[in-house]
């Protein structure tokens, strides 16, 4: 039986007056991908940088590798935790190559100072940029910065990485080829790693396990699919995607089974969360054609899908759907509904 | 996420409060007790009520005012219209200006006043080449003319860098979209835009024309013109009387608090006041669609060849020339002027020199790291400290040094070179500061996650990283203390005789081809060490 990588019990941190995390508590298994999500300034960096050693904790312990890094009166320098960080902007020596750079952290893990060159070039090749290795940080595009700050990473040999929103400075097909990389590199070494980020589809695609962050405290913490589909109230729903709560009946008539009612007309639907909340409905949920009406009000072609916003007399509702627009804002339009989660309703605590 | 805290070494450690304390302890040894001393010996029994009701030291004070207004103004003009040459209109030859223009810096302002006298004054190289001379170049006039173009650079570096930094492109573009020509963007927009960096630029010019002794002695002096610094000097060189001293030491005490009153005015809202206004100050970089005016670019250059040019052409010819009033044509040229200067005393001097620049250079750097290393959580006292004392006149440094100081090591290299460290700290200072902000903390924290240390952070990261501000700022300190004329002549001794205070000697003795020889010298050792600089920024680009 391995150790967890990381493991924090209540984990609080303070800058001057603010409460920048507040009894953390979380566990990441040897391997796994935990993905921090949170809007910027919900802690995800400061809790990163509390597991890496670059801030004082305030109350709790933390333990990396099987070993307590830090506890009351007690830190273990960042040098001494074997952590491997990608940071938000790469955080690239500008005075080092990119083959030094990632020699750099091989220096202390005792390797002798011949083999630190050529380990660095394996390193680099292994991310496809070796014929780079000479280049310093002004030559390099901003891809190919964070590939060296993944090397560079990967040369620590950690026993957790630690990824600060790596892909917030990229374009997207950089971000997705990236996104791989890091999934790809993470796969080969069955390293750990907590992944923080503010997008909501790269947490749910990259993520075993995801973590919702808000105001330094955890919300929610489940795997991807329940986090999508099972938010503990509507803030959660909406920090992971995009969702329409409407105003209308439901009814419990069966273990996941519901009635809906809505403008005197009913239909029994899958559902989940709490009896007597209010019905969250997810674009996909949703399809045009059915029982129910509703004026469309928006329209937006994206390609692979276009989105309706319905204005159903009982809130709005997004829908996403395949292909091309089908109607036109200002149409009257059927729908039909297959699914609700069930939140908490407004102000009320969450409770699942 | 606005939370994290500025470092990563931010564990407690002896360091954390060892540090602000050794910081301390140094700046009140530097300049703190000094100050203290020359405050409490200036108010002590009436010596300042006595010195205000001087006539010569009202004459002197008032003298001091209006130079120093009048020269910072020209000042300001001129340095203002080659900064928009260079930054705004980027003219071609461009990075050649700036070279000229920040060169002159590097010339000391007594070598200068020298150069300008063999140069313009009767039987200098005008004179002997079109028969025109200006008896205007010893007194008020030259004083003040020549004063503006010692500190003109100042003003163009101010300037400069904030037209550079101002990012103005767009919100000139958009005026010239609405309508206006590029003289009328210039007026309305841009120039009302950087008034903060003008009124800047005229308060630094202002603050080292205060200080100026050079000048003024060089060519004011023996026309009967005194301003403070002049006058304590003479207080002190040419007079034993208690009085006369009582009188430099109220003079310098008010000499400080005019750079002080320069400082607060400097820190004012009005002058260190961001563009207020302008919604998002990124918005493109300055560089003007229009061609400069026609001509500017001559002009420019035809300020330079008049300011610092010629005046060098006449300084080299007349340490060639035999005498004063002989043509300098090649047939009187001669090598004897050097061979005069060339005595054991001028070695001396020259190795003092050296060796004192030097080591201030290295201490100011020592003191300066630690400053930084103390306002990396954000606190800019600290380097605030290190600037007051470059605006304070060196004649109340170096007579502060020597109330706090005189009885144990007066008349030592010692005593110079605590003056020189305290006078040009923030030469060391300004380009670590710079550089140290260009380390954001995640590079540190990469360092800490890769595996390194404090020391090892120190040794491959920040020391590397740092390298070319710490050469430049080696390299701005050794210059000037090589330059420094004003804290050497006042805390001169039997043994610690720099070369600068030589040539001074040399030009009150009376001996102009002598002198000139000497300060041609002066000028290469200093060319020689500045040479670096420009090797810097080529290598390195601009500072970050």
């Amino acid at each position: 039986m391995t150790a967890p990588a990381v493991v924090c019990i209540g984990l609080g941190a303070r800058f001057a007056d603010t409460e920048a995390l507040a009894s953390i508590d979380l566990t990441v298994a040897p391997g796994e991908l935990l993905a921090v999500l949170g809007p910027s300034g919900s802690g995800k960096t400061t809790l990163l940088h509390a597991i890496a050693g670059f801030v004082p904790v305030d109350g709790g312990s933390i333990e990396v590798g099987g070993r307590v890094v830090a506890e009351p009166g007690r830190s273990v320098a960042p040098e001494e935790r074997r952590v491997g960080v990608v940071f938000q902007h790469h955080a690239l020596w500008p005075h080092l190559s990119a083959a030094e750079t990632v020699a750099f952290p091989l220096r202390f893990r005792d390797i002798p100072a011949a083999e630190r060159p050529i380990e660095a070039r394996r390193l680099l090749e292994r991310l496809g940029i070796g014929h780079l290795a000479d280049r310093r940080p002004d030559q390099l595009s901003g891809g190919e910065q964070q590939r060296v700050s993944l090397a560079r990473a990967l040369a620590r040999r950690p026993d957790v990485f630690l990824f600060d929103e790596p892909t917030a400075h990229l374009d997207a097909p950089l971000r997705r080829a990236l996104l791989e990389e890091i999934e790809e590199q993470r796969r080969r070494d069955a390293t750990a790693a907590i992944y923080a980020t503010h997008d909501a589809t790269e947490a749910l695609a990259i993520a075993d396990r995801v973590l919702v962050l808000r105001k330094g405290r955890v919300v929610q913490v489940g795997p991807p699919i329940e986090i999508y589909e099972q938010p503990v109230d509507r803030w959660a729903a909406e920090m992971t995607g995009p969702a329409s709560v409407l105003d209308a009946g439901v009814v419990a008539v069966a273990a996941g089974r519901a009635r809906l009612t809505l403008g005197g007309v009913e239909r029994e639907i899958d559902c989940s969360g709490i009896e007597g909340g209010v019905p969250l409905i997810r674009p996909e949920w949703v399809r045009l054609g059915g029982p129910f009406e509703a004026v469309v009000d928006g329209v937006w072609y994206r390609g692979a899908r276009t989105e309706y916003r319905l204005d159903t007399g009982a809130g709005r509702l997004v829908v996403s759907e395949s292909g091309r627009p089908a109607t036109d804002v200002g149409d009257r339009v059927g729908w039909d509904v297959e699914r609700a989660h069930l939140l908490p309703a407004a102000g009320s605590h969450p409770d699942l | 996420m606005g939370m994290r805290p500025s470092s990563a070494a931010s564990q407690a450690s002896p360091l954390r409060f060892g540090a602000p304390l050794a910081a301390a302890a140094v700046l009140g040894v530097l300049a703190g007790y000094p100050l203290w001393r020359l405050a409490a010996e200036a108010l002590s029994g009436g010596g300042m009520g006595d010195a205000l009701s001087a006539t010569g030291v009202r004459t002197a004070a008032f003298n001091s005012l209006w130079t120093s207004a009048a020269a910072a103004t020209l000042a300001a003009a001129a340095g203002t219209a080659v900064a928009l040459l260079t930054e705004r209109y980027r003219i071609r030859g461009a990075a050649a200006l700036r070279v000229a223009m920040v060169g002159t810096l590097i010339v000391p302002p007594f070598v200068s006043a020298v150069s300008w006298q063999a140069t313009y004054a009767p039987f200098g190289l005008l004179d002997d080449l079109t028969g025109l001379s200006g008896g205007w170049i010893d007194g008020r006039v030259g004083v003040v003319v020549v004063i503006a173009v010692n500190v003109a650079p100042l003003a163009f570096l101010v300037v400069a860098a904030a037209l550079r930094g101002s990012r103005l492109g767009d919100v000139e573009r958009a005026a010239r979209a609405a309508g206006a020509a590029d003289a009328a963007t210039l007026r309305s927009i841009t120039l009302p835009l950087i008034r903060p960096a003008l009124a800047a630029a005229w308060l630094v010019g202002f603050a080292a024309a205060l200080a100026n002794f050079g000048v003024t002695t060089v060519l004011g002096t023996s026309a009967g013109f005194d301003t403070l610094t002049t006058r304590v000097y003479r207080a002190i060189a040419f007079s034993a009387r208690e009085a006369a001293f009582q009188e430099a030491v109220a003079m310098a005490l008010i000499l400080v608090l005019l750079a002080l009153v320069v400082i607060a005015l400097t820190d004012s809202r009005f002058v260190s006041g961001r563009m207020t206004g302008l919604a998002d100050p990124t918005t493109g970089r300055i560089g003007s669609m229009a061609p400069a005016p026609p001509g500017a670019a001559a002009l420019a250059w035809g300020y330079l060849t008049l300011s610092l040019m010629l005046p060098l052409g006449g300084l080299v010819l007349r340490a060639l020339t035999r005498a004063v009033g002989v043509s300098a044509s090649p047939g009187n040229w001669t090598l004897a002027n050097f061979r005069a200067v060339w005595d054991a005393r001028t070695w001396e001097a020259l190795g003092r020199s050296a060796a004192l620049a030097a080591s201030a250079a290295l201490l100011a750097l020592a003191v300066a790291g630690l400053l930084v290393f103390v306002s990396r959580t954000g606190n800019r006292r600290w380097g605030s400290a290190a600037a007051v004392m470059f605006a304070v006149p060196g004649t109340s440094i170096a007579l502060a040094v020597s109330l706090g100081y005189g009885r144990w090591i007066a008349n030592t290299a010692a005593i110079i070179l605590v003056a020189y460290v305290a006078k040009l700290l923030v030469l060391a200072h300004r380009p670590l500061a710079g550089s140290a902000v260009s380390i954001h903390p995640d590079l540190l924290r990469a360092g800490r996650a890769a595996g390194a240390g404090p020391g090892g952070l120190l040794r491959w990261i920040v020391a590397p990283m740092l390298r070319s501000a710490i050469v430049a700022g080696a390299v701005l300190v050794f210059v000037f203390a090589v330059h420094e004329l004003t804290m050497s002549s006042l805390l001169r001794g039997p043994g610690n005789e720099t070369l600068a205070v030589v040539v001074l000697d040399y030009q009150q003795i009376g001996d102009p081809t002598v002198t000139a020889a000497l300060a041609v010298v002066l000028a290469i050792v200093i060319a020689v060490v500045a040479a670096p600089l420009l090797w810097l920024r080529r290598v390195w680009g601009a500072p970050q």
